[in-house]
């Protein structure tokens, strides 16, 4: 039987009537990542004893293999947020996350790549090296959670966990050909994610089948007294939205999107996916989000200066590498100098440059009402309409090294992504096919307003009830 | 705003990051292009628009100050760089 091209809920279903053992189950996963990793580097650390759960448990994805990015705190493991600043950090705790996961009877078998801190929309900045994009190793896979994208991929597990703070979940689930989502800020608990940009971070599932994401959103939603950010609001069952129940519902096609920049391959995918959903009922029209355009310069501003704080408590005193250097201050500069990598010192810099007497002013607070505008188009927009579509990324997947010394490029990838972010609403990406040239993958991003999560859910499964893209596996795996 | 190698060293000096003279032009040329670049938020008018500092308009969450167990000290002293004993050891403060 080919496990790995089976869903999450198939495979839990399988486990609980018997058919599969857990172990075994988890045995076959971790073979497949022996055998193929090597190839696209996206599992940094598969672990030799992973934790079985003792009882078993109501939840729909019991005994599922899941694997974690490399910047979520698991008890006793090593996670060094790719970067050589943490090389030897053993996480002392769980983040809440992860408690949830375990409780809930899933198998972590390991932690895959990412950008360093998650700076990056490549996975090319990680100090383990990159991750190859698995439809064609020449091409990135996206990041930041390249590696949790490229395993979903590879059917190193059917499921995976990232993080998102400008659409680093999204836009590599869209070059890797899976579904990924980031769910509403504060919908899940935060506690244990080593923060990049705290009122931007937020963890989500990526997975084929657009139902396991959501029974992994329902596993990890909730409040969290250990998070002062996460939401006190209900968390509804997710897979109600599981109806194929389409007709009627109004989605805006912002125009600001949909022009010069966006790849002609991308937009022929698009099209043809808005087509479909058209012809399920849904009802959609142009609409105008105004400050679309201002949305990466007020990012880059805001999430550098947020990382640039909470990088500082990288300074070798209580954990991380420690540098040789003389003094104090000698010791916190070559730390620094030492252990972090290019983009993560170029965040920082670019963070403490805004945050600085004299310049506070004219960046990070005028970025910050920038941000009130993005938060009100989407206001605007959702008091008349269900739903955004867009294309993820206005491209496939780019070359290797095609960007990583033009850091504007590559920070322009995030384009339609980063809004989502800013406004704190819940977003994700499907698959929605493939480019005619070089065969790689196009996604779809569907917005919803705050805590709408099922809007998006209903949206994705009627699409994927209609399509294969989301069963398609990379050739020469198998 | 006009980023050159002075004011990259000035801002490594606030950031705690020491930078090899090769790299404090780089870092100026790539830094003046992105600051450039995010400069564009200058065309809209702000006067009168509110600072969101997060996505929410909700309120600060609070807890009971109230002390709990940690049930893994021996996993964070293992961390520490330098220790003796239980204490974290740094090169000296003050002369």
């Amino acid at each position: 039987m080919e496990l790995y091209k089976l869903s999450a809920g198939e495979i839990s279903g399988k486990i609980k009537a018997g058919e599969i053992t857990i172990r075994n189950t988890a045995d076959f996963f971790r073979r497949r990542i022996e055998k193929f990793n090597p190839l696209v580097n996206a599992v940094v650390s598969l672990f030799d004893d992973p934790v079985f759960p003792e009882e078993t448990s109501g939840s729909k994805l019991w005994g599922v293999p899941v694997l974690i990015k490399n910047n979520i705190c698991i008890k006793d493991r090593k996670i060094t947020c790719s970067s050589k600043i943490l090389e030897n950090y053993v996480s002392p705790y769980d983040a809440s996350v992860i408690s949830r996961i375990k409780k809930a009877g899933m198998v972590i078998l390991g932690t895959v790549n990412m950008d360093e801190f998650a700076f990056g929309s490549s996975c090319e900045t990680s100090s383990l090296g990159p991750t190859m994009n698995p439809w064609n190793r020449d091409y990135v896979p996206g990041g930041s959670s390249g590696g949790s994208a490229a395993s979903v991929a590879l059917g190193f597990s059917p499921l995976s966990l990232g993080s998102d703070t400008g659409g680093s979940i999204r836009q590599p689930a869209s070059f890797c050909g899976v579904s990924g989502l980031k769910p509403t800020y504060g919908r899940v608990s935060r506690f244990g994610l080593v923060a990049f940009g705290s009122s931007l971070d937020q963890i989500g599932p990526l997975s084929r089948d657009i139902r396991d994401a959501a029974y992994m959103l329902d596993i990890i939603s909730g409040f969290d007294s250990n998070d002062s950010t996460s939401s006190s609001q209900g968390v509804p069952d997710f897979s109600q939205s599981f109806d194929g129940k389409i007709k009627g519902l109004k989605i805006g096609l912002p125009k600001e999107y949909f022009v010069g920049g966006m790849s002609s391959q991308v937009n022929k995918r698009i099209t043809k996916a808005i087509n479909l959903l058209r012809s399920k009922g849904a009802e959609f029209t142009e609409i105008s989000l105004p400050h679309t355009e201002y949305a990466v310069p007020a990012y880059y501003i805001i999430s550098s200066s947020e990382a640039s704080s909470n990088l500082s408590r990288f300074d070798g005193i209580r954990y991380g590498r420690r540098s040789s250097k003389g003094g104090l201050t000698g010791l916190y500069r070559g730390n620094r100098k030492e252990g972090f990598g290019k983009e993560s010192k170029r965040r920082i810099m670019l963070g403490t440059f805004s945050l600085s007497s004299g310049y506070y002013e004219a960046y990070y607070l005028k970025a910050l009402k920038v941000r009130s505008l993005i938060k009100q188009d989407f206001k605007q927009a959702f008091r008349h309409y269900d739903a955004i579509i867009t294309p993820t990324s206005p491209t496939p997947a780019f070359k290797l090294g095609e960007k990583l010394d033009d850091p504007l490029s590559m920070y322009l990838s995030d384009i339609y992504t980063i809004s989502s972010n800013l406004a704190g609403v819940p977003s994700l990406s499907i698959p929605c096919g493939f480019t005619e040239d070089l065969n790689l993958p196009v996604g779809l991003q569907i917005i919803a307003d705050d805590f709408a999560e099922l809007t998006l859910f209903r949206l994705a499964y009627a699409y994927q009830q209609s399509t294969e893209w989301h069963k398609m596996f990379p050739k020469g795996y198998e | 705003m006009n980023i050159d190698k002075n004011t990259v060293k000035h801002i490594c000096n606030l950031a705690r990051i020491d930078l090899d003279e090769d790299e404090l032009e780089d870092y100026a040329e790539q830094l003046a292009k992105i600051v450039i670049y995010v400069e564009k938020i200058d065309n809209l008018k702000l006067d009168d628009v509110p600072q969101a500092l997060n996505p929410y308009e909700g309120v600060n969450v609070y807890r009971d100050d109230t002390a709990s167990a940690f049930d893994n000290i021996s996993g964070l002293i293992n961390l520490f760089p330098e220790r003796e004993g239980n204490f974290i050891k740094i090169p000296k403060v003050i002369d």
